[in-house]
This record gives C-alpha cells, structure tokens and sequence, in this order.
C-alpha cells in the first residue's frame, strides 16, 4: 500500500511537473534560465558564459515562412548589436516529426545564410518550455545584472513580417536602445503570429 | 443582414474575401448571430493547421442543420491570396473562408484573446450569449471542439 502511495505521489508529482513546464511562460522582469546548447559548428554554447551586455534570444527554425522572413533582419541586428545585445539563435522543433529543422539542415541552413550568430539545437526541448516558448520566431531580449541575465523584452522583432520595407514599429531594436540608453523599456511585450514550435 | 455576411455560395471560382481586422470583428465576430460561431486561425503553410482542417469539415457536415457557422481565417502573407483560394477549392473546403489583410498582429491578437500568443492554429467558438470566448491555440481533437459547440448549441 505504501509503496502504491509513493508510486502514485511519483505520478501526480510527474504530471504536475510536466504541466507546469508546459504552460510556464517568463514575464519580463524574470532571470533568464541559463542554457548550454550545441551550436551548428559543433561546440557548446553557454548564456552564462557571455561577457556582453546582454543577449537577443531568438526562437527560431530552418523550415517555417515566419522565421525565415526574418533572416534576414536578425543578420543585421547581430552586425549591430554583436558587442552589446549579440544575437543567440535556438532552434526548439522535434527534428523527427519536421526532418526539415534536424542538426544536419541546421547547419545547412546557417552555412546557405551566412549566420555570424550561434545556431543552437535545444533537442530535449527543454529551454523552450523553460522559456514558455510557444511559436517561431519568439525573441527574448536578456539584460546581464550580478544575478545572471534578466529578461527585458519579449515577443516580436516588428511589426511587419511579410514587408520589411513597411516597418513603422522596430520593437525589438527599441528595446535595446532603451536599455542601452539605460532607460526602462518602453515598451515590454508585443505579440506576432508564427509557426507553432513541433512539440515532440 | 448578418446573415448574408456569412451567405456562401460554392462557384467554380473560389473566391477568399480580403477583410482587415475591423472588418473581421464587425462583420463577423461582434455580428449578432443566432449561431454558434466557430472562427480557426490558419495558413496554408502551417502544417498542422492544415491537419486539422478536414476535421472542422466533418463537423460542419455532421452539423449542417444545427446552428453552427465556420470562419475560416487566413494569415496567409498577401502574396499567396491565390494560392489560398487554389487550396480552398483544390481541397473542396465549405465554411466561409477570409484572409486577414493586417500587416502588425500586436495590434489585434490580445483582442481574439489576451492568453494568445500567437502561434497557430487558433481556434474561437462562441455565440451571442457567451461573456467570455471560448480559446485555444494548437491543434484541436473533433471531440473538443465538438463538446464545446455542442454546450452552446444547448445553453
């Protein structure tokens, strides 16, 4: 009986857990969870390791027409903030169900455009649900305090996806020049359609 | 009025009429209905999106003398117009099908639903009655959805 207790305390521990994970989401305000991923090259890469100001953390992947309509612009917002707010790359989609976003198309990938940011796999998944998430592209903008990194800014880059020449709002590189101004941001959350992240 | 905003006549030519969000709300989603209205976000290149669509099919066959309307809204970028109006008719899809011309999404996503983040798809139901939305975002079970309109069919 006692052990049917503690094998059933183990379940409901599981399932609350798994819940949890799933639906957890950062605010703005929260420390960033530390992630060591591997990066298209091969090498690990560590947050807690940088020694910038902060970090774009951008959910991302190889196949979905959101993501990809936004290379471009992530290419240049790494050329102009790769001192200060460089950009980090995760791609979270279930490589079995989308073979498309796997390792090796990775790579691919970041070679064919000429990615000058890492390009890291979270294959367990567990960065993305420990960040809450939920779509390609979702960008993350982390500030480094004594603490570790705190998260500044969440959602989209801009306001126009399909036509950058129509961007009125640059979200994202507001943010940054709020926090590099060593101003709060003005504005702390934006939200933007994208492709659900594959869940395995 | 309201109802022939959601009259659908099936031609040859597919026609997936372009509405901005104000439109959107006005004409559909604050339209007095005396149906149950179930409104799914999708794009064609959204896989599971496009998945789930032949069950939302069945249902509105299984459905068709109950007091149900689909909207079926596209956030297909505007350079794939004909390609969605190919999709709809190569597939043989019924429901009223629109494509979403609003370029910023920040600008109307938290008013389908503050708890939405985004990602599609993304399912509404409700009816004139209902305070509250119904919401969910990912892929839906025929059952879920099922239960849902049919607790809205009977409120």
């Amino acid at each position: 009986m006692k052990k049917l207790v503690t094998g059933l305390l183990v379940v409901l521990a599981t399932a609350l857990t798994v819940s949890w994970t799933q639906t957890s989401s950062l605010k703005v305000g929260d420390s960033a969870p530390n992630f060591t991923l591997k990066n298209v090259d091969g090498a690990m890469v560590e947050l807690n390791a940088l020694e910038t100001e902060g970090a774009i953390v951008i959910f991302t992947c190889n196949h979905c027409p959101y993501a990809k309509a936004y290379e471009g612009r992530i290419k240049k917002l790494n050329a102009r903030y790769k001192d200060t707010y460089p950009v980090i790359a995760i791609n979270p989609n279930d490589a079995v169900r989308y073979p498309s976003d796997n390792y090796e198309n990775m790579k691919k990938r970041a070679k064919e455009q000429g990615f000058k940011f890492p390009y890291l796999h979270d294959e367990t998944q567990e960065i993305a649900k420990a960040y809450g998430a939920l779509k390609t592209p979702h960008v993350y903008l982390l500030q480094k305090s004594t603490n570790g990194f705190v998260v500044k800014y969440i959602g989209a880059i801009d306001n126009n996806t399909y036509e950058p020449s129509k961007v009125t709002k640059k979200y994202l590189e507001n943010a940054i020049t709020d926090l590099i101004a060593g101003k709060p941001v003005k504005t702390k959350e934006t939200k933007a359609i994208g492709c659900s992240i594959k869940w395995k | 009025m309201a109802l022939s905003a959601f009259s659908f006549t099936f031609s040859e030519e597919v026609k997936v009429k372009e509405v901005t969000f104000n439109e959107l709300e006005s004409q559909y989603l604050n339209a007095q209905q005396d149906t149950v209205l179930v409104v799914n976000f999708w794009a064609t290149w959204c896989a599971p999106c496009v998945k789930e669509l032949p069950s939302f099919q069945e249902a509105l066959d299984s459905l068709s003398n109950q007091p149900v309307k689909f909207l079926f809204v596209s956030l297909d970028f505007p350079n794939r117009q004909a390609a969605v109006e190919g999709f709809v008719k190569a597939k043989k899809l019924n429901g009223e099908f629109v494509r979403l011309t609003d370029a910023d999404p920040n600008e109307w996503i938290n008013k389908i639903n503050p708890d939405w983040q985004g990602d599609i798809p993304a399912t509404i139901i409700f009816n004139k009655s209902s305070t509250k939305r119904w919401f969910h975002s990912g892929t839906l079970s025929k059952k879920e959805f099922l239960s849902e309109i049919t607790k809205l069919i009977q409120s």
